[in-house]
C-alpha cells in the first residue's frame, strides 16, 4: 500500500503537467496511478521500480483531451475576459481622445480651469519639445509658461487636494494639486503660497501668487497637467 | 489513431456498460485491468480514453458514481444506473448482434 505524501504529490503534479486541469479529474487520476503502482508491486515489482515506471507512464501520456469540459469552461472564460478587455480599452481610448467627454463626466474633478486670474493670457512658452535659447539644445517643456506680473493670483484649475507645496532650487515656490485618480496639476515659480498641505481646494480658489522664484528669468507661472503619471498639454484639458 | 483504436472508439461506451453490468461497482483502473485480462492484453484501455467515457456516461445518466476512501485516498466507483437498465441492455444486445453480423461479413465461409 503506497501512501507516501511525496509520491501522491508528485503524481498529481505530473498529471497537471500532462494537461489535466480539473481537481476532480486530478483526484481520480491520482488514484488510478497509485493503484497502478500497487498492482505492479502486487505482481512482484519493487516499489522503487513501480513508482518510476508510473512516473514515466504519466509523463509519456497525453492527457490534454481528458477533461475537455474543463478546457471548454476555461476557453469560455478566456473569451469573455477578452471581450471585456476590448470593451474597456475601446471605452478608455474614446475618453482619452475626447477631453470634452471627460469634462462632461468629471467636470468637477477635471482640472479644466485657467490657472491665473488675469485678463491678459499670454503663453510665453507652450508644451512639448522646445529649442532652448540659452543652451541651444532641444528640451521637452513639461507645461506651459504664462506671462503675468508678480502678485497675480494663481487659481486651482479644478477641485482637489493640496498634496505637496514648498520651495526648491529649480521650481521655486511650488504647489501640487491632486484632482482625482488620474489628474494632478503643478504650479511653479510662485512668489507666495496661499494654502497648506492636505488642504482641500475648489476650482477657482486662490492657491498662491505669480512670482519669479527658482530658475526663472521673468515673472511667470509654469503650469503642468499630469495625467496617469505622464505630463500632458494643459491646453488640451482646459475648457474652451 | 491506429485501427484498433478506431474500432474501439465507437464501442467503448457499450464495453464499459457491459463490464459494469457484469461486475457491479468498478473504478477506472479496474475497468482497464479487467479489459486487459479478459482479452489477453489485446485491448488496452488508456486512461485518456476510459475517464472521458465514464464521465460522459455519468452525465448522460446511464451510470452513477460514488466516492470512497481507499488506502488513505479517495476512489471513485462507478455502477449501472438502475433506472437506465433497459436502455443499457438494448445497447449491449445491439452491439452483440452487430458484431455477429460483422463476423458474417468478414468471414463469409463461416
Amino acid at each position: 500500500m503506497i501512501h507516501y505524501p511525496r509520491v501522491v504529490k508528485r503524481i498529481a503534479e505530473l498529471i497537471k503537467l500532462a494537461g489535466v486541469s480539473s481537481d476532480a479529474m486530478i483526484e481520480e487520476m491520482t488514484d488510478h496511478y497509485l493503484t497502478e503502482i500497487e498492482y505492479a508491486v502486487g505482481l512482484g515489482s519493487s516499489e522503487q521500480k513501480a513508482i518510476r515506471d508510473t512516473y514515466q507512464n504519466i509523463a509519456q501520456t497525453d492527457l490534454k483531451s481528458i477533461d475537455q469540459k474543463g478546457n471548454k469552461t476555461k476557453w469560455l472564460f478566456g473569451a469573455l475576459a477578452l471581450v471585456l478587455l476590448i470593451f474597456i480599452v475601446t471605452f478608455q481610448f474614446e475618453t482619452t481622445r475626447d477631453p470634452i467627454s471627460i469634462a462632461d463626466k468629471e467636470s468637477i474633478a477635471l482640472p479644466n480651469g485657467w490657472p491665473i486670474k488675469s485678463d491678459i493670457n499670454h503663453i510665453a512658452s507652450g508644451f512639448g519639445v522646445k529649442f532652448h535659447p540659452i543652451s541651444n539644445t532641444k528640451i521637452f517643456h513639461k507645461g506651459i509658461d504664462i506671462k503675468a506680473s508678480t502678485g497675480t493670483e494663481v487659481l486651482a484649475t479644478g477641485d482637489g487636494l493640496i498634496t505637496e507645496s514648498g520651495y526648491n532650487h529649480s521650481s521655486g515656490y511650488y504647489i501640487i494639486v491632486r484632482h482625482n485618480d488620474q489628474y494632478s496639476t503643478r504650479y511653479l515659480h510662485l512668489s507666495k503660497l496661499e494654502i497648506t498641505d492636505d488642504q482641500k481646494v475648489k476650482k477657482g480658489d486662490i492657491i498662491g501668487l505669480v512670482g519669479n522664484s527658482g530658475i526663472s528669468l521673468n515673472p511667470h507661472l509654469h503650469y503642468e497637467v499630469i495625467k496617469n503619471e505622464i505630463v500632458v498639454d494643459p491646453l488640451e484639458v482646459i475648457a474652451p | 489513431m491506429d485501427t484498433k483504436n478506431k474500432f474501439l472508439s465507437g464501442t467503448l461506451n457499450t464495453i464499459v456498460l457491459a463490464l459494469l453490468s457484469e461486475n457491479g461497482r468498478m473504478y477506472g483502473y479496474e475497468i482497464c485491468q479487467k479489459t486487459k485480462d479478459k482479452t489477453d492484453a489485446a485491448i488496452l484501455l488508456t486512461e485518456g480514453a476510459i475517464y472521458p467515457t465514464l464521465h460522459r456516461l455519468e452525465k448522460d445518466g446511464l451510470i452513477i458514481s460514488s466516492k470512497e476512501k481507499v488506502n488513505g485516498r479517495i476512489r471513485k466507483y462507478y455502477s449501472i444506473n438502475n433506472s437506465s437498465i433497459v436502455e443499457i441492455k438494448s445497447q449491449i444486445d445491439l452491439l452483440t448482434q452487430f458484431t455477429g453480423h460483422l463476423r458474417t461479413l468478414l468471414k463469409p465461409s463461416l
